[in-house]
């Protein structure tokens, strides 16, 4: 197998059936958020009511991405940086991440159950030094050729590879 | 893989020659992440007693996390952006009740950088940002019992076609939104700030506030004051009517 550098990407969704204190918080906050700030977009008048809806209507909406994502942020933060959601096969170490990205698959005005969003983890750069048995075996080294430090990341839904370079 | 699959593999493998139908055979009850992150069993009846079982695994719920207000409530919003000082005071009065002032209004801020950008995620893609300065130069406060909201941030640079100005949002206390409104800069303080610093290399604004579309129809009622110096830093003082 090519070795290459790699950055690994997982995404979580939020929703109303979403369990842990921690997802409750994050969707409690995000729509609260999206409540104040879609009022930027829409039309007092003509109340758009759902996300998608208001997003047809003003593609400026896009914002509210990003925008919402600040309600999230601080959450974000007390995972200092590990994707607790993505364990290695050992089950007790984590994903680590750099970057996350917010994305809001759709809301409501009028109805908190409709609240529904992402947030995508990016890993930094790892070394893919081979796949086995529908695992990743990567190593934050990037020097492999000599015994080196890895972890092993099962294939699964939500869990992509982002950024690809081959290594010599 | 979850810690209880991997126990399952190491039990079902009595020997080195056992451990590949061992792997094999765990693929009918492979544990997958849901769209919570939580770990689910494919086991598609919920009222079938399953032959074997393990606790759920508990990882995803991470640290014991604590609620905390929105990163926008925050009184320096510089982040990782480099300009000249700037003191943000914002008072905020009711037009329907005498003009006075409005306690526990909450305000929202946001201006552009040095070089008039503004925090935002950029195309599609990944970010490559730090993750911890995406949110530069954004704020919220909630009106004080004089009417005032303040941020420590820099002075706002400009951008093509648009004079140099601050963004406000006013809610309610409740969060409905009051207000959707900007604040414009004196342009002989712009002038000095834009020749200097970090301000330098982007020049002079190319839109006076007579000619942007905003503040065309009449800047008076948006015109701030602002007071200090490029060493000392500014400090600008705004008021903002509303209805409430």
């Amino acid at each position: 197998m090519k070795k290459a550098q790699i950055r690994l990407a997982f995404r979580i969704v939020i929703n109303k059936d979403s369990q842990s204190r921690w997802e409750k918080y994050v969707w409690d906050s995000t729509y609260q958020e999206f409540l104040m700030q879609s009022q930027l977009y829409n039309d007092a008048e003509n109340l758009w009511t759902t996300f998608k809806q208001l997003l047809s209507k003003n593609e400026k909406a896009e914002q509210l991405h990003f925008l919402v994502s600040m309600a999230a942020h601080p959450y974000l933060l007390q995972w200092k940086g590990l994707t607790y959601p993505m364990p290695d096969v050992l089950g007790n170490n984590y994903l680590p991440f750099q970057n996350y990205r917010l994305d809001i698959i759709d809301s409501s005005v009028k109805d908190k159950n409709i609240h529904e969003i992402g947030i995508t983890f990016y890993s930094p750069l790892l070394t893919l030094v081979d796949i086995i048995e529908g695992h990743y075996l990567v190593s934050t080294n990037e020097n492999i050729y000599e015994g080196v430090e890895t972890t092993m990341y099962k294939m699964q839904p939500r869990l992509s590879i982002v950024y690809y370079q081959p290594l010599e | 893989m979850k810690r209880e699959d991997f126990i399952k593999r190491g039990l079902g493998s009595l020997s080195l020659f056992a451990i590949i139908p061992a792997l094999s055979s765990c693929v009918k009850d492979e544990v997958v992440a849901d769209t919570t992150g939580s770990s689910t069993t494919i086991s598609s009846d919920p009222t079938t007693t399953p032959s074997s079982c393990s606790v759920t695994n508990s990882e995803t719920e991470g640290p014991f996390p604590t609620k905390s207000p929105a990163t926008l409530v925050t009184n320096n919003i510089v982040s990782d952006r480099k300009g000249t000082p700037l003191t943000i005071k914002v008072y905020i009065r009711n037009v329907n009740a005498s003009c006075a002032i409005i306690k526990d209004a909450i305000v929202d801020i946001w201006h552009c950088d040095a070089a008039g950008l503004y925090s935002e995620y950029g195309g599609t893609g990944m970010q490559s940002a730090d993750m911890t300065a995406v949110h530069f130069l954004r704020g919220r406060q909630t009106t004080d019992a004089n009417g005032m909201v303040a941020w420590t941030s820099i002075y706002p640079g400009w951008y093509s076609g648009r004079a140099p100005h601050i963004h406000v949002h006013v809610y309610n206390s409740a969060g409905k939104s009051l207000l959707v409104t900007q604040i414009a800069f004196p342009e002989d303080i712009s002038k000095v700030v834009y020749a200097q610093g970090v301000y330098a290399s982007h020049g002079q604004a190319d839109t006076t506030n007579a000619r942007d579309n905003v503040f065309s129809d009449g800047v008076t009622n948006e015109m701030s004051t602002v007071t200090g110096s490029v060493s000392a830093g500014y400090v600008l003082t705004h008021t903002i009517y509303v209805k409430a």
